[in-house]
C-alpha cells in the first residue's frame, strides 16, 4: 500500500488508512505546509492536488489516495528551473502574503485551476472557495490577473 | 488582597503606566505595559564574530512584516548586507518581559530605539575593523523591507513557522470542549467510550475546562462523539447580549459611567440616530495554538501569541511555577487581530502536559474555536446632533459595550470586580470628535456580559469610528450638504493631517465629478486612529436587486515616515477587507443559547469576489512614524455604509447592513 507523494513513492501504515490525508501529511510524512483550517471542507487551506486535481486533504481518507500522485506545496515546483511553479512566483511579485496561514491552499487551488485550464471565471471561482482572514484577496487578484495574461 | 493594591495593578492593565509584578504570588498574572527603553533595546541585537548579527526583537510576527521592516532597518542604519542580519522571534529567555504586540505601535515605539541601537552597534563594529555603511536615509522607504526572499520561504512550504509546525518526541493532540450552550459548565464526564477507541487518551479536566487528548488529530472527531457528558446551569436567553448593552435602557437610567467630554448638551436636535453593532469573530484562519511540555518542574510552551509575557505568567501561575522556570518561544501568528493577547490555550495546553505526562499540541477545531474564543463586544449606540454657524452645535455620542482591554478572558473574578471601577480605554477608543464642535458630550459604559467579549482589530475605534461618521453623513444629509463639502467645514484648520488624506482620497475617486446613479453611489469616511494616524476612505457601492457590492475602495492613510510602503499598503487593504465584512456580512449572533457560528459556512467572511480593487494613498512625511494595522478600521465601513444610504436614501443604522423592507 503505498502512495505517490511529490514523486516519491510512500507506503502507507495500515493504521493510517482511514485518517484525514491532512493529519498523514503533516504527522506522517512531515509535510507541514499544508493547514489545518476548519476540517470540514469549508476553508481551503488543506488543498492538495491528487492526480492534478485540487483536493481538500481535511475531507480525504488516506485510503482514498491510494496509488495516486498526491503533490503538496512543497512539491509544487518540482521540475521548475528556479524552484518555483509560476503562481510562487506571481505571489511572490505581488508580495500577497500577510500572515501566510492561508497561502498553501490559495497556491495550490489556484495552481489545479490553471493546470486544468479553466477559464478565468472558473479559476476565480475556485479561489472564491478559499478563505483569507488577513485580507489578501486585492493581491491574489492582481497575481491571478497577471496569470491570467490579462495585465 | 487590598482593594488599593489590586486597583494599582489594575491601573498598569489599563495603560496608566504601573508595572504589576506578574509571578507574584500576591497577585494574579497581568499583562505587561511596560514600555520598552533604550537598555531594553541593547538586547535586541547581537555581533557574531564572523560579523553576522542576530536581531532579536520582543514583537509578535503576524503579517504586519515587523520582521522584515526591522531587518531592513538594521541593515540599512549599520550599512550592513541584509542576508548577515538574521531576524529571529523571541522567547521569554532570551529577553525581559515587554508589552503585547497590540494597538499598532510597533513602529511608532520600537523602531526608533532599534535604530539608535543599529547606530551604537554601527560605532562599535567600526570600532572593530567592521567595513561598515549607513545610516539609513532621512525620508522615502528604506530598501529591503519587501523581504522576497522571507515571502518566497512562505509560498514554497520551506518555512513551518507557525505553533502547529512544532514536533516533539511523544506529542498528544488535543483540542477543547466548550459547553453546548454559552453558560453551561461540565457536571459528569465519562470518557470510558471514547478511550476504548485506539489512540484515545480521554479527557483532562481543569475546573470547568475540558481538554480532549489523542495520539493523532485524526482521533479526536471519533472520540468526541463517544463522550457522555452532563452540563448543568442555565442557558441564557436569546436576546440577553443584545439586551444588556441597549443604549436606550441605559440612557434611561441617567449618565454613564466614563465621560470622555462633559458639555453640558441639549436638544432640539438636526439628527437623533440609534447605531447597533452585534458581536463579530476573529476568525483567524489559525486557531489559537499551543505546544506545551512540563518536565523536572520546568515547562517549555510554543505559541503564535500576542503576548509571550502574558503567557509565561498565566502559565506559571497555573502550574505553580516561577517565571523563570516557564520558557515561552513566540511562533508566527495566523492571524492574530487581538484574540491572540491572553494565554488560555497555553495554560490549558501546559496543565494537560502535566497530566497526561506527555508534550501536548492543542488547537481547537474549528466549531471549538468559534465557541471558546472571545469575540468582538456588542455595543449600541445613540448620537444626537445640531450643526451651528461654528461647526458642530451640540455633539452628544453614548455608548454601551461589552469589555474590550478588560476582557474576562484575562481577569479573575476579583480583577473583575476591580476593574468595574476603571473606564475601559478599548470600549472608549477614537470616540473623540475630530470636529470643529462647541458642545460635546461624549460617555461610554462597559457592561459584563454572559459571551466573554475583548479587543478585535481596532477596538472601539472601529464601531465608534462607524458610528460617528455614519452621523456626520446623516447631518450631511440633513442640510442637504455634500459630505465632502461638509467634512471640509467642519474640520477647518484644526486637523490639517486629517484634512489631508480626505482631499487625497476624495481626489483619488474624483469625488467632485463623479456620476452617481440610482444603482451606483460613492461614500466617504474619515477618522484618527490613537492620535498617531489618519485616514480616509471612499468606496463606491452598487446596487443589483436586493444586494450590493463593494465595487472600488480608494484610502488615503498619513501615518507619519513610512518604512515599508508595500506593507503598509497591505495592512490598509486587510483592514479595508475587514470593514466590507463589518459593513456587510460579519455578525455573531445567539440562537438557541449558542453563537451561531461553527465554521466559515456560518459565519462568512469576505471572499475574492466580494472584495474590490483597492487603492492606498500614503502621504509622504517626516512626522515620527504612527502605526498601520488597524487606523483604516475607523473610516472603512461608514464609507461603505455612507454610499449605501446614498443609494437608498436610509441611514444605515444596523451593521451588517440589511436590505430593508419598506413600502
Ligand atoms: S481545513 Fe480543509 S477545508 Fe478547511
Ligand atoms: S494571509 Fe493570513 S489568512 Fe491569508
Amino acid at each position: 500500500m503505498t502512495v505517490r507523494l511529490n514523486q516519491t513513492n510512500i507506503a502507507v501504515p495500515q493504521d493510517w488508512l482511514e485518517e484525514p490525508l491532512l493529519w498523514f501529511l503533516r504527522d506522517h510524512a512531515g509535510l507541514r505546509a499544508t493547514r489545518f483550517g476548519c476540517g470540514v471542507g469549508v476553508c481551503g487551506a488543506c488543498v492538495v492536488h491528487v492526480d492534478r486535481t485540487a483536493m481538500r486533504s481535511c475531507q480525504v481518507p488516506v485510503r482514498d489516495v491510494l496509488g495516486r500522485h498526491v503533490v503538496t506545496l512543497e512539491g509544487l515546483a518540482a521540475g521548475q528551473p528556479d524552484g518555483l511553479h509560476p503562481v510562487q512566483r506571481a505571489w511572490i511579485e505581488a508580495a500577497v502574503p500577510q500572515c501566510g496561514y492561508c497561502q498553501s491552499g490559495q497556491i495550490m487551488t489556484a495552481a489545479a485551476a490553471l493546470i486544468q485550464g479553466q477559464p478565468p471565471a472558473g479559476v476565480r471561482a475556485a479561489m472564491d472557495q478559499v478563505m483569507c482572514r488577513c485580507g489578501t484577496q486585492p493581491r491574489i487578484a492582481r497575481a491571478l490577473a497577471r496569470l491570467l495574461g490579462e495585465g | 488582597m487590598q482593594r488599593r493594591t489590586l486597583l494599582r495593578a489594575m491601573a498598569s492593565v489599563s495603560g496608566l503606566g504601573l508595572t504589576a509584578a506578574a509571578g507574584c504570588a500576591l497577585l494574579p498574572p497581568l499583562p505587561y505595559r511596560r514600555a520598552p527603553t533604550a537598555q531594553d533595546a541593547a538586547l535586541w541585537l547581537t555581533l557574531e564574530s564572523d560579523g553576522t548579527i542576530r536581531l532579536l526583537l520582543p514583537r509578535a510576527e503576524m503579517g504586519q512584516g515587523i520582521l522584515a521592516t526591522a531587518r531592513a532597518l538594521v541593515a540599512g542604519e549599520i550599512g550592513w548586507p541584509l542576508e548577515r542580519v538574521v531576524v529571529d522571534l523571541p522567547n521569554t529567555t532570551r529577553l525581559p518581559p515587554t508589552r503585547a504586540t497590540v494597538g499598532s505601535d510597533s513602529i511608532r515605539d520600537f523602531a526608533p530605539l532599534l535604530i539608535q541601537a543599529a547606530t551604537d552597534l554601527r560605532r562599535q563594529m567600526a570600532n572593530q575593523g567592521f567595513r561598515v555603511g549607513g545610516p539609513l536615509p532621512e525620508t522615502g522607504p528604506i530598501a529591503g523591507a519587501t523581504a522576497p526572499d522571507l515571502v518566497r520561504d512562505l509560498v514554497t512550504g520551506r518555512a513551518t513557522p507557525f505553533a502547529g509546525d512544532v514536533h516533539l518526541p511523544g506529542m498528544v493532540h488535543a483540542t477543547i470542549l466548550p459547553p453546548p450552550q454559552l453558560g453551561l459548565k461540565p457536571e459528569r464526564v465519562q470518557d470510558d467510550d471514547a478511550r476504548r477507541l485506539p489512540g484515545v487518551l480521554g479527557v483532562v479536566r481543569l475546573g470547568h475546562r475540558l481538554v480532549l487528548a489523542a495520539e493523532r488529530r485524526g482521533q479526536l472527531d471519533a472520540a468526541r462523539s463517544r463522550l457522555h457528558i452532563t452540563w448543568t446551569g442555565t442557558p441564557i436567553p436569546e436576546t440577553a447580549v443584545a439586551d444588556a448593552v441597549d443604549i436606550d435602557r441605559h440612557l434611561g437610567m441617567g449618565p454613564l459611567d466614563h465621560t470622555l467630554r462633559a458639555d453640558p448638551v441639549s436638544g432640539p436636535w438636526d439628527i437623533d440616530l440609534r447605531l447597533d453593532v452585534p458581536m463579530a469573530a476573529h476568525a483567524s484562519l489559525e486557531p489559537r495554538t499551543a505546544v506545551a511540555q512540563v518536565h523536572d518542574g520546568r515547562a517549555e510552551v510554543w505559541t503564535g501569541s500576542q503576548d509571550i509575557g502574558f503567557v509565561q505568567a498565566m502559565v506559571a501561575d497555573a502550574l505553580g511555577l516561577r517565571s523563570a522556570q516557564v520558557r515561552v518561544q513566540a511562533c508566527r501568528i495566523g492571524g492574530g487581530f487581538g484574540l491572540k493577547t491572553v494565554g488560555t490555550i497555553e495554560r490549558d495546553a501546559a496543565l494537560a502536559a502535566r497530566a497526561l505526562g506527555r508534550p501536548v499540541l492543542l488547537q481547537p477545531g474549528r466549531a471549538e474555536e468559534f465557541a471558546d474564543a472571545f469575540h468582538r463586544p456588542p455595543s449600541s449606540h445613540r448620537i444626537r446632533a445640531r450643526l451651528g454657524a461654528d461647526g458642530i452645535a451640540g455633539w452628544h455620542h453614548a455608548v454601551v459595550s461589552g469589555p474590550v482591554i478588560f476582557t474576562d478572558a484575562a481577569l479573575t473574578p476579583l480583577l473583575r470586580f476591580a476593574t468595574s471601577f476603571l473606564a475601559d480605554g478599548g470600549v472608549s477608543r477614537g470616540l473623540e470628535l475630530p470636529y470643529r464642535s462647541t458642545a460635546a458630550r461624549m460617555e461610554a459604559r462597559s457592561v459584563r456580559l454572559p459571551v466573554v467579549t475583548g479587543p478585535w482589530r481596532g477596538l472601539g475605534a472601529a464601531p465608534n469610528g462607524w458610528a460617528m461618521e455614519t452621523a456626520i453623513d446623516a447631518l450631511a444629509r440633513h442640510h442637504r450638504l455634500d459630505p465632502l463639502a461638509l467634512r471640509r467645514t467642519l474640520l477647518g484648520q484644526q486637523q490639517p493631517r486629517l484634512l489631508r488624506v480626505l482631499e487625497a482620497a476624495a481626489a483619488q475617486a474624483d469625488w467632485q465629478a463623479y456620476q452617481a446613479t440610482p444603482t451606483r453611489a460613492l461614500g466617504l469616511a474619515c477618522g484618527i486612529y490613537k492620535a498617531m494616524t489618519y485616514v480616509a476612505v471612499v468606496a463606491e457601492v452598487e446596487r443589483t436587486g436586493a444586494s450590493v457590492h463593494v465595487t472600488r475602495l480608494w484610502a488615503a492613510q498619513d501615518c507619519g515616515r513610512v518604512f515599508n510602503p508595500d506593507q503598509v499598503r497591505a495592512q490598509v487593504e486587510g483592514c479595508l477587507a475587514w470593514c466590507v465584512g463589518m459593513a456587510l456580512v460579519e455578525n455573531l449572533s445567539i440562537a438557541n443559547g449558542s453563537l451561531s457560528a461553527t465554521s466559515f459556512a456560518d459565519y462568512p467572511i469576505p471572499r475574492l469576489s466580494d472584495l474590490p480593487v483597492m487603492a492606498v494613498s500614503l502621504i509622504d512625511s517626516t512626522d515620527q512614524p504612527g502605526g498601520a494595522g488597524e487606523p483604516a478600521m475607523v473610516a472603512g465601513t461608514a464609507a461603505i455604509t455612507n454610499a449605501i444610504a446614498r443609494l437608498t436614501g436610509d441611514t444605515v443604522t444596523r451593521l451588517p447592513w440589511r436590505p430593508t423592507s419598506r413600502p
